[in-house]
Formats: structure tokens, C-alpha cells, sequence
């Protein structure tokens, strides 16, 4: 799997800014993790496994017992992939009002954030990755909280 | 263990849902443990319409007593998560008796995986119209900085080779009493009127097969016959200078500002390349831009002062008046003054 040959880099060469698409000029892009761990072929075995975890969730599960099946995948895939730098993002008033109508606990977020890291790291995610990741999530906390 | 025991054992243990119906109810005589487990609480003897609603069973009867097969799919939610089956019955025969054959297999994950596809397609769609508008944006910018032969070279090998340029004609232009207007009106006002005038210099020479080089300042530089040669460039160039100082007169009478330009041109070879390499122009030097930047500072106000190699290559066909002589950098030489109103030829 792709993802595995990212632990074996010391850690400073999987942090250190890459310099691409130099042909026009001096462009200097940092690369995603989302690029890092393989793009859509790999993040997508996230999004499925955590799509799973999630639903079989005694907690966060019923959040979707009303919503379609493509609407959850949706969801989850341009949330992974929006935590992660790949082609997705929301704003914060995005965030807010897709989880307005959903009476979210601070419990609710942190059983995520949980399953969130366990996700990552179980998929060959770096450690200090997977706090970036979570962070972010949890840097989204007071938009998703309500309840 | 018997054969049949054996193919029972396995019938059950399969992960492919598999049921024994009766032909003439639909009713289920048999059903293993994968499909007890998917669709739960079912009985023998129950009706098939009983446990999948939405299924036509009227469909499946009939394509089951005519071909005797029949393919369908059918979704449903197990807890929460929504299940989706493809089925195929197959009209067989049980001791004499007619039955059909039915194999249930788990699509979820197929169908799960096509809706983040599906997902990703949309977000990777929306991404790539968006980086080809940027890229047009970048475009634009590069073309409005260097001529579109430049650009392109510059866009497939990385780098602009600095080339020659044997005869083009330089027409450089600043204003008269520039500093006073910028020291005298609100800076939005000066950049505005500049973007008007600019534009409008910069059709005017599209006209005449122009190449507008830089702007800095009050200082506008354009040359004819670069990157493409052109036989009539110094011509194109008068023709150019005149209606810049034609537009201008028209201009001020509208506007509260007045411009007055001074224009010098002249001839001769250059030498064209993008220079920098974080800040990069594409730049045109030589003996030429420094002769029409020193000529400038030999016109009147509205006036275009040229060389004599330019008057001469002009001939007969522009107005052009002996104004002394002037010292460009080797001495005095004799300059021209070109009239803009007066035509007369058909070059201007």
C-alpha cells in the first residue's frame, strides 16, 4: 500500500515542503498529505473504513439513519478529503449550517475525533499526520457543536 | 457425510444469499443462512412480495414462466445502512414440481464505492474548472507582459533564449508636466485616466501591428516589426504616433484633464528577452530605445520628433518638418518634427 512508504521517511522528509510545477517559473507548492499518503486511490480506503466505523457507531450511527447512503459517502469523502488538503473545502458557514439542524454534544465530537485518529493511523497515517488532521477537525468544534 | 449433506453445508455457508422459491406463489420453500441474515425475520412458506415490497413480482413471474430468468436489483435499509442486492431467479424443477432458483448478491459496497467516485468526480470536475480559469487568468497576464511567440517559448521550455531583432522601429512616449498632475490630483484619478490612455494606445497599436514593450511611469514604449518582422514597421510606427497624439487632442476637449504627450521615434536593431527571474519583464534594449527616449525629450508638447533615418524611410508620404539638430549620445544629428494632422500620403 502506498501509504507505508511514508513511515519509512524520517520525519523530516515527510514535513519538508516539495517543490513542483517549477516549469513556468519558481512556483513552489507544499505538498498535501492528501498528495503525501497517495491521492484518491489510497485516502479513498479512509473514507470507506471510516464510513463503516462511523455507521456501526452506537453514537454517531444514528446521526445517518435518515440520510441517504449517497449522501453520507458524499459527506464523508469531501470531509476526509477537505481535512487532509485534497480537492475539497469548506467555509466555516458551510460547516455551521450543514450541522445546524443536528443536536451535536461535545461528546459526539470527541468520539469522532477518536475514531477520526484511529482511522488515520490504522491506514499507515503518521502519527504527528493524524494530530495535523485531527486538529483541524477539532479547530471546527464550535461550528459543529450545538447541543 | 453424504454428498447432499456436504452441498448443504456449503449452500448455507456461502456469503451469496441463496433461496428456493415455490413458481406459482413466490413463496420461499428454502433459504440459507446469508440470506436469513441480510433479510432477518423471514419464514418458509412466506411470500417474497412480503419481504421485498418494492420488488415486481408480476415482472418476474412472467419472465420466469417465459425465459425463465429474471435479473433485478433492490435496495434496502439494514439499520442504517442502506443495502443493495442483485438478484437473479432461475426457473428450475424440484422433484417434478416448478421452482425458482434464487441468488442474492451484496452490491453495497460496489454501489457505496460509485457514489464516492461519483463524489470525487464532482469535487475533482469543479477543482479543474476552476485551475483552468486561473490558468487562462495567468495567461492573460503573461500575454498583456510579452508577445504571444515569447509566451509560448517561454511556456514549453522554461526560459525565453534573448534574441535579435535586425530593424524595428521604437516609439517612446511620456507626458508634459506629468509630475504636476500627479503632484496636483487624487491618485485614483491619475492611475484611472493612465489605464484609459494606455488602453486606448494599446488599440490603436494593435492597429499598426504594435507590440506594447512596457509601460513605466508616465513613459509608454511600443516598437513595430518585432517578434514578427514587418517590411513597412517604421511607417506603422508614424501612423501609430500620429493618431496617439490625435487621440489625445480629441480626448482633451471631453475630459477636465489635459494631456500632452511628447513622442520620439526611431529605428534601428534591438535586442528582446525576459528578464528577471522572480520579478521577470519581458524587456526590449538597443540603440533604437535609446534614440526614441532621447527624441522625446525633442518634442513639443503634442509633437513627435524623429531621426533621420526614420525620416528618410518615411519619404514623401508623412509631413515631416527639419527641427535643427540634437544631441543623442554621439553628437549633433538632425531631427525631425512629424506632424500629426497633416497628412501627406496615404501612410498616415
Amino acid at each position: 500500500m502506498t501509504v507505508a512508504r511514508h513511515r519509512d521517511l524520517p520525519v523530516q522528509s515527510r514535513l519538508r515542503i516539495v517543490a513542483i510545477g517549477a516549469r513556468w517559473g519558481d512556483f513552489i507548492l507544499e505538498k498535501t498529505l492528501y498528495e503525501q499518503y497517495g491521492g484518491f486511490s489510497a485516502v479513498s480506503r479512509i473514507v470507506m473504513d471510516l464510513y463503516d466505523r462511523l455507521l456501526d457507531d452506537d453514537d454517531i450511527g444514528p446521526f445517518f439513519d435518515d440520510v441517504a447512503m449517497p449522501r453520507v459517502i458524499d459527506h464523508q469523502t469531501k470531509f476526509v478529503s477537505s481535512l487532509m488538503g485534497g480537492p475539497a473545502s469548506y467555509t466555516d458557514d458551510q460547516i455551521r449550517k450543514m450541522h445546524d439542524h443536528l443536536p451535536i454534544t461535545g461528546d459526539h465530537f470527541a468520539k469522532l475525533a477518536v475514531i477520526l485518529r484511529e482511522t488515520l493511523t490504522d491506514h499507515g497515517v503518521a502519527e504527528e499526520h493524524a494530530d495535523a488532521v485531527v486538529g483541524e477537525f477539532a479547530a471546527r468544534r464550535d461550528l459543529v457543536v450545538n447541543g | 457425510m453424504s454428498i447432499e449433506a456436504i452441498n448443504e453445508q456449503l449452500l448455507r455457508a456461502i456469503g451469496v444469499g441463496v433461496a428456493l422459491l415455490d413458481l406459482g406463489e413466490l413463496r420461499f420453500r428454502f433459504f440459507n443462512d446469508t440470506f436469513k441474515e441480510w433479510f432477518g425475520d423471514i419464514a418458509v412458506g412466506q411470500q417474497i412480495a412480503e419481504l421485498f415490497p418494492t420488488l415486481d413480482t408480476d415482472a418476474m413471474r412472467t419472465a420466469l414462466d417465459g425465459e425463465g430468468r429474471y435479473s433485478t436489483e433492490n435496495s434496502f435499509r439494514l439499520k442504517r445502512r442502506t443495502m443493495s442486492v442483485a438478484m437473479t431467479a432461475n426457473r428450475a424443477l424440484d422433484n417434478g414440481q416448478e421452482i425458482a432458483v434464487l441468488v442474492c448478491q451484496n452490491v453495497s459496497r460496489i454501489k457505496e464505492l460509485e457514489s464516492m467516485i461519483d463524489s470525487y468526480s464532482m469535487m475533482v470536475e469543479r477543482n479543474t474548472r476552476e485551475i483552468k480559469r486561473e490558468k487562462e487568468q495567468v495567461e492573460k497576464l503573461l500575454l498583456n507582459m510579452m508577445p504571444r511567440s515569447v509566451y509560448e517559448e517561454y511556456k514549453t521550455f522554461g526560459v525565453v533564449t534573448p534574441r535579435h531583432y535586425g530593424e524595428v522601429a521604437v516609439l517612446a512616449l511620456d507626458f508634459a508636466g506629468f509630475a504636476e498632475i500627479v503632484g496636483g490630483q487624487d491618485p485614483g484619478v491619475v492611475v484611472s485616466e493612465l489605464n484609459d490612455i494606455y488602453t486606448a494606445f494599446d488599440r490603436i497599436g494593435d492597429q499598426f501591428g504594435c507590440e506594447r514593450i512596457k509601460t513605466v511611469g508616465d513613459t509608454y514604449i511600443t516598437v513595430a516589426g518585432m517578434p514578427d518582422p514587418a517590411e513597412n514597421a517604421v511607417a506603422a510606427i508614424a501612423s501609430t504616433a500620429m493618431r496617439f497624439v490625435r487621440y489625445l487632442e480629441q480626448r482633451n476637449r471631453s475630459h477636465p484633464l489635459d494631456w500632452k504627450c511628447r513622442i520620439g521615434v526611431s529605428s534601428g536593431s534591438v535586442i528582446g528577452s525576459v528578464v528577471g527571474v522572480q520579478k521577470y519583464i519581458y524587456d526590449v534594449f538597443g540603440p533604437a530605445v535609446i534614440d526614441a527616449s532621447r527624441l522625446r525629450q525633442h518634442a513639443a508638447p503634442m509633437g513627435i520628433a524623429c531621426d533621420a533615418h526614420v525620416a528618410e524611410a518615411l519619404g514623401d508620404k508623412f509631413a515631416l518638418t527639419a527641427n535643427g539638430e540634437a544631441d543623442l549620445g554621439d553628437g549633433p544629428v538632425p531631427i525631425f518634427a512629424l506632424s500629426a494632422t497633416m497628412d501627406a500620403g496615404s501612410g498616415a
